[in-house]
This record gives C-alpha cells, sequence and structure tokens, in this order.
C-alpha cells in the first residue's frame, strides 16, 4: 500500500498551512518530516489521518482516495501532538477502552505492546501519574497496537531519554516490513537516528527530501 | 460488522460519559433528597401526612407561574429550577468536546465515520438526561414511600392549583420537564462543538433565566416549568405546542450537528 499526496493545499484563515504538497510514500519505509514548530509537520499528519480536509489536491492511499472513498484511513494508527488518555485509569485500561472500539486484540495483545514501548502492563497506577516519558510510551503503544498498516508518530521522542529513543528505533524497524511509519521530529540528530527518508517542510511546503544512509 | 462497531463505540461513550459525570450526578441526588426533604417539612406544616410520586416531581419541576413586569411586583428568579437546570447543563457540559480531544480522536480512526462519532453524542445526551430525571423519580419515589403513599396520582389540592385539562395530567408533569431538558441539552451540545463548553453553558443558563421572566414560545425554558402549562389556569404554554417545538430542536440540533461536524477540520481551539 502506498500513500500518494498529490497537489495538497490546505488554507486556514487566509494562511495555506499546507502548501502545494506533492510525496509518495510507500511500504516498509520510515518517513521523517523535519521542520521547525509550525511548519506544517503535524497538519500535513492531521490531512493524511483525515482530522483536516485539504482546501484543494488530494490523498490517495492504496486504491481509495481521502475523503472521497472513505473519511478515514481504513488502516492507521497515530500520535499527533501530545498523547491524551483519561486521566483516572491505568495505561493497560485506557488502551482496552480504546480497543474495544476495533474489537481486534485481545486482552494479552494490548498487554505485549505496553510491554514492547517499556512499560508496565501491569501497573495500576492511573494515567495522571505517569511521567512525561510514560505518557509517551503510552501514546506509542496505542498507536501500533493494532498492527494498523500506517502509523504516525508526531514528535514521538518527546520526553523520551537516550534509551527510550533506541527502544523507539528498535520497535519501528522491528514492525516496518509492510507498514508505511511516519514520524516528525523537529530534532534534526533524532530524526536522522529513526528515518530511513526524511522531508523538510517549511512554511508548508516540502523543501527537501532526502534519503538516510 | 458496522453496526457493531457502532454498538461498541456507542458503550465506550456511555460508560466514560457517564462515569466522567459520577459528582455531578452525586450532586443532582443531593439536591433532589434536599427538596423532598423541604417538600415534605412543607407537607407536615400543611398537615398533610402523605404525597404522592407524581406531587414530589410536581414540587421539583414547578418553577414559576407567569411574571407579569407590569404588575410592579418584583421578580423573583426560581432559585430551585434554575439549580436543577444548572446541574443539568454541567452534566452534558465538555464530555463531547473533551473526549474529541482526548481519546475522540482514537476513537475516531477506528470507527471511521464522523456521523458515527455525533450520533453516538446525541444518544449520550438523552441517556444522561433521563438518567438525571431518574435520579429525581428515585428521590420522590423513597419519600412518598415513607410517607405511605406509593402512587402516580396528582392531588392539585396543594398547590391551589385550578386543572384546565380532562385528560390525564400526568403524561405533562412526566414528559414535558424530561423532553424539554433533552431539547435544550442538545442544543448546548451543539453549541459547545461549534464555540467552547464554557460558552455553551452560559449561552444556555442566561436563555433559562431569560426565560422564566418571558413567557414566550420561543423560549423553551418555559416548557420545563410545570406551573407554566396551560392546563393549569395560571398558565400559557400549550402542551402540544411544547411537544412539537421539543422534537424539532431536537431533530434540527442533531441535524445541524451532524452537518457540522462531518465538515468541520479537527484542530483543538486555543
Amino acid at each position: 500500500m502506498d500513500i500518494n499526496i498529490e497537489n495538497l493545499t490546505k488554507t486556514i484563515n487566509g494562511i495555506n498551512v499546507l502548501d502545494n504538497i506533492n510525496i509518495i510514500l510507500n511500504s516498509g519505509k520510515i518517513y521523517g518530516l523535519s521542520g521547525k514548530n509550525g511548519s506544517g509537520k503535524t497538519m500535513l499528519m492531521r490531512a493524511i489521518c483525515g482530522l483536516i480536509k485539504p482546501t484543494s489536491g488530494k490523498i490517495q492511499i492504496g486504491e481509495g482516495v481521502l475523503g472521497k472513498d472513505f473519511s478515514f484511513p481504513p488502516s492507521i494508527g497515530v500520535l499527533i501532538e501530545n498523547p491524551s488518555f483519561v486521566p483516572r485509569y491505568s495505561g493497560f485500561k485506557n488502551l482496552k477502552i480504546i480497543a474495544s472500539i476495533q474489537n481486534k486484540i485481545d486482552d494479552n495483545q494490548i498487554k505485549n505492546t505496553i510491554k514492547s514501548v517499556g512499560l508496565d502492563p501491569i501497573d495500576r497506577r492511573p494515567y495522571r501519574k505517569y511521567s512525561l516519558g510514560m505518557k509517551q510510551r503510552l501514546g506509542i503503544a496505542c498507536a501500533i497496537m493494532e498492527n494498523p498498516k500506517i502509523i504516525l508518530l508526531d514528535e514521538p521522542t518527546n520526553a523520551l531519554d537516550e534509551s527510550g529513543i533506541k527502544l523507539i528505533k528498535e520497535l519501528l524497524i522491528n514492525i516496518r516490513d509492510d507498514r508505511i511509519i511516519i514520524i516528525s521530529c523537529h530534532d534534526k540528530e533524532e530524526l536522522h537516528y529513526l528515518s530511513d527518508e526524511i522531508f523538510v517542510i517549511s512554511e508548508g511546503k516540502v523543501i527537501d527530501h532526502k534519503l538516510v544512509e | 460488522m458496522k453496526n457493531s462497531l457502532f454498538i461498541r463505540f456507542l458503550r465506550k461513550d456511555l460508560f466514560l460519559g457517564l462515569n466522567s459525570n459520577k459528582t455531578r450526578y452525586f450532586l443532582s441526588l443531593l439536591l433532589f433528597v434536599y427538596l423532598s426533604y423541604m417538600f415534605t417539612k412543607e407537607l407536615s406544616i400543611a398537615e398533610n401526612k402523605a404525597s404522592s410520586i407524581t406531587n414530589f416531581w410536581f414540587y421539583f419541576f414547578q418553577g414559576i407561574g407567569v411574571y407579569n413586569p407590569s404588575s410592579g411586583v418584583p421578580f423573583v428568579i426560581p432559585f430551585t429550577w434554575i439549580i436543577i437546570q444548572v446541574i443539568i447543563a454541567l452534566l452534558v457540559l465538555n464530555y463531547p468536546s473533551r473526549d474529541l480531544f482526548t481519546t475522540g480522536v482514537q476513537s475516531l480512526i477506528r470507527i471511521k465515520k464522523r456521523s458515527y462519532w455525533w450520533t453516538s453524542k446525541c444518544i449520550w445526551n438523552f441517556v444522561t438526561i433521563i438518567f438525571v430525571y431518574l435520579v429525581a423519580f428515585i428521590c420522590a419515589f423513597i419519600f412518598s414511600a415513607f410517607l405511605g403513599e406509593i402512587s402516580l396520582n396528582f392531588s392539585d389540592d396543594f398547590f391551589c392549583l385550578q386543572k384546565n385539562y380532562n385528560g390525564s395530567i400526568i403524561v405533562i408533569i412526566y414528559l414535558m420537564p424530561v423532553l424539554t431538558s433533552i431539547a435544550i441539552s442538545m442544543v448546548q451540545m451543539l453549541i459547545s462543538i461549534l464555540l467552547k463548553p464554557i460558552y455553551s453553558f452560559v449561552i444556555v443558563i442566561c436563555y433559562l433565566i431569560v426565560s422564566s421572566y418571558y413567557c414566550s414560545p420561543i423560549l423553551i425554558g418555559n416548557y420545563s416549568m410545570l406551573l407554566r402549562s396551560s392546563v393549569f389556569d395560571i398558565g400559557k404554554i400549550n402542551f402540544i405546542t411544547a411537544v412539537i417545538v421539543d422534537v424539532l430542536v431536537i431533530i434540527f440540533s442533531a441535524i445541524i450537528g451532524l452537518f457540522y461536524f462531518n465538515r468541520v477540520d479537527i484542530i483543538k481551539k486555543g
């Protein structure tokens, strides 16, 4: 499955937050979005996951066009901006509630995903007592737990220490085979470490595309 | 398959939505217990030993009669009625918008349809309102049981009212507050999605206060004040008109919300 973004423009209050974006994303790769705060990285992610509607252009996912053939991509997991969960429930309970909507995975699979991001699945502490790093890890677990074909992670390394970043790198490499993984990060070094290809975004435009060696 | 996806999503909404309101339901319970106690006291002063469930219910939701500004009598805000409406407005205050910007994004990408999200919130809204009236009914039931008269009969002697209606008044007494609250809370939920929950709350409370001052079919808050029903000689609000307007408000709010939510960009408002 590929994502083909053609002439994508999004205008909000007269400003082009995304400006004529043309990129093709293929399965099996980790794509990085680089750019300053407010450059349009998160907006592009929101557009790919169907939360915002393009002013013009289209996003083709596989055989279908987003917003025409489906409102949201058929198989997607996201972590957009800060992870947000119900503060009074544990990490496991939060993920269980979300997973219960599609009912695709069982408790053991949820627990394994929580373990894979370095958290304890039987930790009964409520989410509000989690550290920033733990919240971030839980957000990543939520995005990947149902094995979606597209994974969008907005600033996944926020609040993670070096070992956390290494763990996420290994995790993404392990799961990328038949998936498209898109991550955004304002730290160039971390993004180089995590990605196979990088798109540099500035003022809503893709101004550079590099392969990471 | 799709239906079961919606049912599972609705179940999640009801679970999270009702759970997030536990404290507010407890507040409503305290309020109705207090009102029941006050009514029991008034009954004992009037040397009435028993009172039915419907009489308790009427006491909760009677509001005030039609106010005539030219009468020279100062206007007194119906505090009991307003406090009940404030609690109801608090119950539907922020779950939908909070959900949208917390687990709602995770839900949306899983249910795949914006219409499911909005429809589920409308059903949650109905259930939330029905629950608070259930709390009121249970309080009325328990207190009337204590007084030894578990019945749905309405005796207008205590309230010194004259009925202008031959049919069953019970339907009006039970239906109007519930239906009107659903209509108002649907509008409130719509405004909270269009603007912000706090604005919706302020707008609704101001609207209800204005409703208590002016008696007009446009101000639907009037419909939930039982004393303003035309079934009593002091009231002006026609039952059939009220039901039709309430139902239309519910339907239009649901449709406008659906139309808006299907097109809106989901970005957190600053």
